[in-house]
This record gives C-alpha cells, structure tokens and sequence, in this order.
C-alpha cells in the first residue's frame, strides 16, 4: 500500500502512453470530451517547479505566509520518469499519485499528467486558482441534467417537483467531481459545505438549499472565512435550519438559542472555545431579529421590532467582543467578524482541514496546524494560504494512503475509475443511482442529519455493513449496472491492443483505477478467481467486469 | 476502535448463496439485458453461459451450509432520540401545577393525558405505550440523565454514549465496552448491530454491525456469468488480508457477516403497514431477532427531536410533537408485534442526549435542558414510574433536574438482562451497585 514500494513494473511513460490511448478510444460522448483534455497539449511526462502558467488572475491574495512556516515544503527537485526517486517527498511519481488520490478524488491519467506538468505546487495553486480552469463541460452536464441546483427559491418552489431540488444538487455534486476539471475546489466546497452544514430535509429548506450552497459555500470556499460566516449568518436556509429566522426577542419569552450555540460550538471558536452558558444567552438575544425577507424568494431581514439587545446593553462581552456603541444588525455583523478572526476559530478551522487533508494524527498543536492558522490570521480569514500551508508541507506529504475513502469519494473514484460516461437522456436515472447508493453508503451531499457535517474519521466509514455496501456498489459499477452513465467499458479501460494476457488484463485494470500496480495478495487472489494463470492468453469474452469489480473492491481502491 | 484482531482471516463460507442464487440490486427492465449485450458485443454472440463453466470462472467453493442453532440469548435494543427529546411531552407531569403555567401552548392538558400515576400521564399519542404499561412492560424514568451539565447536542451525546459524563477522553463507548467484556467465543458477527447506515459512538470498542437495511447485508456477485458470491468472498478474504490495517477487521467481519446472515435478508422488505418514520430503522432488528441471529445489542438513531419551534398543541395529532411521539409509539408497538415469541427475550431502552427546558419560548418550543425521560420496554420490565421526582419548582436553572443517573438504568438492565459482566469495566469510575438500582426490571 505505500506508494514507495509500489516501484514501478513497468515504466511511467509507458502508462501514459497506454492511458493516452484508452483515452483516445474512449472519447466518444461530447460531455465526456473536456474531462479528457489537457494531456494532449502538453509535454507529457516532464515535471517542473514552475508555478501553473496564468492562474494569477481571479483568486484572493498572495500566499504570503506559506513560505516562512515551520513546516516547509518538501524540495520540489524533479524526478526522472522512470527512476525511482530518492526521497519520498520530492515531486515523483509516488507524490503525484498521492495528489491525485488526496486531492483529486482519483489518480485519472489527465490528472497525472497534469501534475507531471506543473509539479505538486504548480499544480495546487493551480487548482486554487480554479476560476481560471475552463469548467464548461461539467456546467454544461449540471445544467443539463440538474437544473434545480443552479434555480432561485422561487423558481423551485414555483416547480411542478421542487422536492427534486435536494437530488439534483445531490447529482450535479457528483458530476462536478466526477467529471469536472476543479477536483481540489470540488474538495473544499465539500469541506465548507460541512463545516456550514445543512440538511436540506423539509420545506422551505429544500428550496433554499441550492442558493445556500452557490452563494455561501461555492462563492466563499477560497475567499476569506469571515464573508463566508456572515454570509451564512445571513441566509435563508441557515436562517430557517437552525430556527434563527423565528427567533425573537420582543414577548416574555427569550429568543431561541440554537443557532447562536452552533455558530460558537460548530462554525467558530468550538466547544471549549472560551465561551459558556451565558454567553449563549447572550449571542441568542445579540442576533435576535435577524430573520427571512421572504420565505418564498429568500433574503436577509433584519427586524429591529424582534429585536433585543439583551444583557449585552448593559456592558459585558462575550469572548471579548463588546458592542462599542454598535447596535441592531451591524452589532451582529461586528460580532461574526469578531468570531471569524478569533484565535481559537483560526486554529480550529485550520486543525479541522488538517484532519480533512492530511489525517486523523494531526494534533491542534501539531506546527503544520499552527502554521496554517498563522496564515489564516496574518491574511485576515483568507482560506487559500490557510489551505495552502497545509498542502504544501511536508505534514501532508508524507501522509500518503492514511485516510479511507468516504463514500462520495469512494463512488466518485469507481465512477473515475470505470471511466464512466455520463449521458443526457438518462440524466434522471443517473440521479436516482447516485442518491439511492449516496443513501445506503450514508453520505449523500448535504443530507447528514445534524450542524455538525459527515464525521471525518476513519472509524466512522469503516464497519462490516459499510464494506459490503462498498463492495456491493464496486461490483454494481464494474457491470454496468447504473442507468445514466453507460461507461463502464471494461474493454476500453483494458486498453487497445487488448492484453496479450490474463495477469496484463488484471495490470491494465490496475494501472487504470489505482494508478499504480495492485499489491501482490490482491492481484493473486484476483487471477485465482480466474482459475487461469497469469500468462494464459486473454481472450476478448473474458468477463473483464468480473475483474474490474475486484479491482475496485480491492483494499488499495478504499484508501486515499 | 479495536475491533476483534483475532479473528480468523481464513473464512467459513458456509451459507453464502451459490452463484445461481445471487440477487442484482434492482433494474429498471431491459437495463441488465442492454449491459449484457453491450459487454458481450464483439464476442462470438453465441457464447452461451456453460461456454463460461471452466473452473474458477464460475464454480464457487461455498461449503455445505451449516445452519446454527437460533439464538435463545437476551437482547437489549437502545433506540437514542438525537436532538433532545422533551421528556416533560412524553411523560407529562400533570399533576404539577407548575407544568401547565411554564407551557401555556404546548403541555399536555391533564384531560388528555394517560394515566400512569397520580403525578404523570403518557403523551395522548403513545397508546402502544400506555399498553405495555399496562401489560406490566413498560417503566418510566423521569429525571433522568448525566451529571454533566453541558447543553450541547454533540458533547451530551458524545459523553453520555462514552459511559463515562465526566470523562471526554474515553475512547470507546459504554455498548462497546460491554460487548468486549462478555466476549462469547466464538466471536459472533452479529453480537452488535446496529441498525443504520454508520455507528453509534456508544458501540466504539467493539465489532458491531452496521447497516441501513437488511437487503445491504447481501454479497451482489457481478453477474451470474462472471463470479459467484463464494467466489467472491473468497477473493475478498484474500485481498483483504493484508492490504491497509484500517480495512482488515472490517473487511473481515464484513465477509462473516454475509455468512451469518445467509438467506434472512432474502425476505427483507417490511410488511406493507408497516410504520413510515421511525419504523424503517426498527424493521431489520426485528427480523434479524425474531430469525434466531445471535443479535445481543442492538442500536437505532431515531433523530428529529430538536424541537425549538412549533411543538404544536399535544391534543392536535398533526402537531409536530405529537407526530413525533406518534411515530416512536407505533413503531414501538410494531416492533413488538413483529417478534412475535422472541419479545420476551428482548428489552428496549429509550434515551436521549438530555431533555428539553420547562418553560417554552418566545416560538412555541423549548431550548435545550437538563434532565430526560427514559423509557424501559419489554422483557423482564418491572412496570410504573421509577427513580427520584421532584417538584417543576426545583430546576437545575430553568432545567428538570438529573436525580437519577442514567447508567443506573442501563447498568441494571445489563446486570439482570444480559451476560455477566465486571460493571466497573463498562461504567468506569461509577458506582452502579445493585442498591442504587431504580428498579426498573422485574
């Protein structure tokens, strides 16, 4: 399983040369084109320090503290394709698939050309700057096949099936994954997306969901924290959730305290943040009266005769935010913004994306954490350079393999792995698979029960029922079982010429998903099965779906 | 989690359904057929499936099934309502003057309640309740809950499953703990199930089965030309025995438990009333019980409980509380009825994460409080309210308060229910000694 003793059996560029050509005789749907893009106009097989060319434009601010952090960027020395590097660390072969698995759901060929191409730094900034990545083809998918996930409020709610809004955002997340060309934008709007979590699980929550998830956490997941925390604060999904938006302070009553517990507890400073029971009270009455223009349409309203400034009128702070003469909404604004910038929040946020990105070992102390917090703080809640200390570091080069897939990222990466294909006139049946199997994995987007998100622990995703869920869907995959995306194609992912025989059948399929060789007892047991040996000849009506199947069970295809 | 490391790598196959028998995942008609042409293309056309019977391809090596014997062990079965349930909607103190002037909208008219005892009154919505009371089969314990003060869902729940409130490095969970310390050899898959799609933290520690339904428990082989089931199992066990130490004892318990459970999931579907909500998540336990599984402890998550707004009049059957009380009371009495003779051997327990504050607020629902109910249903019940109550006017800040220890509750069920176990093992740091116990078993 580590990828430094993986060494290769057969030489890097002559994979590339067999995806290139899987490739060519598999680019037939036009959705399926652009995902297939870049190699082809590139130096194929050529690592370099240089940053990615152009991605300047659009993102946030320099990085600028990256690269005085305690926990520097291992040397970006170039390996030779083909030999083996000396250090592990250094940009090679072992370290572009431990990217393409950890930041790009899977080792996909044009994913490892792309990094060959930039290197592991070029090609996360990059990927940061996403923006500048022409995208069209997954929009184009998403538009096509899921239009609720890109509807205004009213227009869903105006819908003959609004309750398929949940579905298709649900969908175009894994198409946006799947096929699209932002692997590492995709990963930490789903990051956001579960920091900021919301179940979209009852009306009018369902209308309001796919705006939330635009305009909250894909328009903020690489700007600065404290516009992502206000403007969540001031949403209508978030708003209707977490019962802030009929929170008021003006009966006999006090205001309701549920959202004003989460955002301390979940979406700031965390539990033991420095905050208490009073407190609680206190931020309940601070924000009370921010409620929902319109149920139907959405907006923000503040509503100044629901309002209280409760005990914090009278003097008092709450973790060292006092109102200073502030008062209604902008008092509110002041104190998100307050919250945002907190210490705790800053190495919270960054031990969190830690765990995410790197693993469960990760302590907050840990300098890797600290430095990224720093980084967040030192460019005001700015995510990229938070986000980028943590990718660059030598923390998160060394962890490769550490972290099971969760379920989306174990679908996405067979449907990758599989080279599926979407395809338009079965876009509804795609979606009932998706969410269906979502369902059963128990990780379908944006429906985890509580604030909280999906947990993001190996222990939670690991358990005998989860794994013959896991290998259920692999086998259901590798046959070609899903309406929708007609993919699967065992042929084309063997490659062309065919194998000559069995055991290069089984290395194809091997070299295709996992981007690097099986272990020794998988590929024994896989060829057992056959009943052949490895060099008996392949014959073209082999069930090659039967062996794509193991391969995406395997124990290599669940780790990331 | 330390899930058993002993267990053998080498796996009985005996019960997994031969390749003819093996179930696809459900198609839209035509679908399988289209795949089938689609791979089979370019392929002589006329290859029929015996072309495929040379060995290995498609013989499995599925042994002679060897039926155990059903399981005549107890059950406890511990449904957690996440979100904080309102133990004062539940089992209403109606004969506190207080209760009714703290929730002029939402408490429980005494009119409507059902009798229990001079004090408290079911929720008007729980009549399969009040008739396990009634048959001596239901306890109640007001006041229950942690010492831990804290009013936060994902701390009080963390806490409370750990076993041990005072102690949030604990790494494992009270269930988990008892499992391990009552270990049966051989180890049974399905000692621990837990009914949905992840587990409870209560179950860390120990190997326990998680599912969100029974037909998930099934090995799909990938098409009855390719691979049988055995066959797959088989090749599972193989490659999962090395491979990353993360998915070996999940692997492997995986592949035990699509033997164990052999054709039980063949009828998996509930029967057609069958109750919606919370129902689902009590179907699979009780058919994988009420079919002689070894299931000893079993778990679901019953969510929804976090009511802050609109509770609704409990006497309106479409309020939001009384739905929710509705949908855990027939789901209760369904699980009940389905297990048929197994009932007496299995016994619920009913808790939560903590209860809900006295007084409602300004939108017609209640904040996060202190003290809960539990509820104690089936086998071996000693039946009526038990444990310490004091009057609505003696709160923990606006709270009920915590007069009886919730793991007195699940100590004494486990004592006098299940397996013989050192206690100080699962509660650590906790005395759960018989004098302390509220009585809640016969």
């Amino acid at each position: 399983m580590d990828p430094g003793t993986t060494t290769d059996t057969e030489a890097p560029s002559r994979r590339t040369l067999d995806r290139r050509s899987l490739l060519v005789a598999g680019g037939v749907a036009v959705v399926a084109a652009a995902c297939a893009a870049p190699s082809s106009t590139s130096e194929p097989a050529s690592p370099s320090t240089t940053p990615a060319p152009g991605p300047t434009t659009t993102t946030t601010r320099p990085p600028a503290s990256t690269t005085t952090t305690a926990a520097p960027a291992a040397p970006t020395t170039p390996g030779t394709p083909g030999t083996p590097a000396v250090d592990p660390l250094a940009d090679g072969d072992a370290q572009f698939l431990h990217h393409a698995r950890r930041l790009a759901f899977s080792p996909t060929p044009e994913v490892l050309v792309e990094l060959r191409r930039l290197g592991t730094t070029g090609w996360i900034d990059s990927q940061l700057a996403w923006s500048t990545i022409d995208d069209s083809a997954a929009d184009a998918m998403v538009a096509a096949g899921y239009p609720r996930a890109l509807w205004t409020p009213e227009r869903i709610a105006d819908d003959v099936t609004p309750w398929r809004a949940p579905f298709d955002l649900a969908t175009a997340t894994v198409v946006r994954a799947t096929w699209g060309r932002r692997p590492l934008y995709e990963l930490l709007v789903d990051f956001w997306g579960n920091h900021l979590n919301i179940d979209a699980n009852r009306w009018p929550l369902i209308t309001h969901m796919p705006a939330f998830h635009r305009d909250v956490i894909r328009a903020h997941a690489t700007g600065t924290f404290s516009d992502m925390l206000v403007a969540s604060a001031q949403h209508p999904a978030m708003l209707i959730y977490l019962d802030q938006a009929s929170s008021r302070a003006d009966g006999d009553q006090p205001p309701i305290e549920n959202y004003a517990r989460e955002l301390l507890e979940l979406h700031t400073v965390g539990l033991g943040g420095g905050y208490d029971e009073t407190d609680v009270k206190e931020v309940a009455y601070l924000l009370s009266g921010w409620t929902v223009a319109d149920a139907r349409s959405g907006g923000f309203a503040f509503r100044s005769d629901w309002h209280d400034m409760g005990p914090l009128a009278a003097g008092g702070d709450v973790l060292g935010w006092a109102p200073g003469g502030l008062t209604g909404r902008a008092a509110g604004e002041s104190f998100l913004r307050h919250l945002a910038r907190h210490p705790n929040t800053a190495n919270r946020l960054a031990h969190k994306a830690a765990v995410r990105f790197i693993g469960e070992h990760v302590t907050p102390t840990d300098a890797v954490v600290t430095s990224a917090a720093k980084a967040y703080t030192d460019n005001d809640t700015a995510i990229v350079p938070m986000i980028r200390t943590l990718l660059t570091s030598s923390a998160f080069r060394s962890s490769a393999n550490l972290k099971a897939r969760r379920p989306f990222e174990y679908l996405v990466a067979c449907l990758r792995g599989a080279r599926a294909r979407w395809e338009p006139d079965m876009a509804a049946d795609f979606l009932w698979y998706c969410n269906a199997r979502l369902d059963l994995l128990g990780q379908r987007p944006h429906r985890w029960p509580a604030p909280n998100g999906y947990p993001d622990a190996n222990r939670a995703w690991l358990n005998a029922g989860a794994m013959v869920n896991r290998w259920n869907l692999a086998s259901e995959i590798a046959r070609g079982a899903w309406w929708g995306a007609s993919f699967v194609d065992p042929p084309g992912v063997l490659g062309n010429p065919a194998p000559a025989t069995v055991g290069q059948a089984v290395d194809r399929l091997a070299d295709a998903v996992l981007g690097e060789p099986l272990d020794a007892a998988s590929r024994r047991a896989i060829l057992t099965t056959t009943g052949l040996t490895q060099d008996a000849p392949w014959e073209s009506w082999y069930p090659a779906n039967s062996l794509l199947a193991y391969v995406l069970q395997s124990p290599q295809a669940q780790m990331r | 989690m330390a899930p058993d490391p002993t267990s053998d790598p080498v796996h009985d196959l005996a019960g997994a359904a031969s390749h003819d028998t093996a179930v696809a995942v459900p198609l839209a008609p035509g679908m399988g057929r289209r795949r089938f042409l689609t791979v089979a293309a370019g392929t002589a056309g006329a290859v029929c499936a015996t072309a495929y019977l040379r060995p290995g391809w498609l013989v499995g090596t599925a042994h002679a099934a060897e039926v155990a014997a059903p399981s005549t062990s107890n059950v406890l079965v511990v449904l957690f309502l996440r979100g904080g349930a309102d133990g004062l909607s539940l089992l209403a103190p109606v004969g506190d003057p207080t209760y009714p002037v703290q929730r002029p909208d939402i408490a429980v008219p005494a009119r409507a309640a059902l009798p229990v005892d001079a004090t408290f009154g079911l929720h008007p919505a729980a009549p399969n309740l009040k008739r396990l009371l009634d048959d001596g089969r239901l306890a109640v314990v007001p006041a229950a809950g942690s010492p831990n003060p804290t009013r936060s869902h994902f701390e009080a729940q963390d806490l409370i499953e750990k076993g041990t409130p005072t102690n949030a490095m604990t790494v494992d969970g009270w269930l988990g703990r008892y499992l391990r310390a009552s270990a049966t050899t051989p180890a049974a898959t399905l000692r621990g199930y837990s009914s949905g799609p992840g587990l409870p933290a209560s179950t860390r520690g120990a190997t326990v089965v998680a599912s969100p339904d029974l037909s998930s428990l099934r090995l799909q082989s990938t098409e009855r030309w390719a691979s049988s089931t055995a066959q797959m199992s088989t090749a599972l066990a193989a490659m999962y025995a090395s491979g990353a130490s993360v998915l070996r004892a999940p692997a492997a318990s995986g592949l035990d438990l699509v033997t164990a459970v052999g054709s039980v999931v063949d009828d998996a579907e509930p029967p057609a009333d069958w109750p919606s909500g919370f129902g689902p998540a009590l179907w699979p336990i009780a058919k994988l019980v009420s079919a002689g599984l070894p299931v000893e402890v079993a778990t679901a998550d019953l969510g929804g409980w976090d009511t802050h707004e609109e509770m609704g009049s409990a006497t309106d059957r479409n309020g939001r509380m009384s739905k929710l009380v509705a949908d855990l009371d027939a789901s209760l009495g369904a699980f009940f009825g389905a297990l048929g003779p197994a009932a007496d051997r299995v016994t619920v327990v009913v808790m939560s994460e903590f209860g809900r504050r006295i007084a409602q607020n300004g939108s017609g629902g209640l904040d996060h409080g202190h003290g809960q109910v539990m509820l104690v249903a089936g086998g071996g019940v000693s039946p009526g309210v038990k444990g310490a109550w004091v009057p609505l006017t003696d709160t923990d800040d606006g709270d009920v308060r915590v007069l009886n220890d919730y793991r007195l509750v699940l100590a004494e069920v486990l004592a006098r229910r299940m397996r013989p176990v050192d206690m100080s093992l699962v509660f650590p740091g906790f005395d759960a000694g018989a004098p302390r116990w509220l009585g809640v078993t016969a």
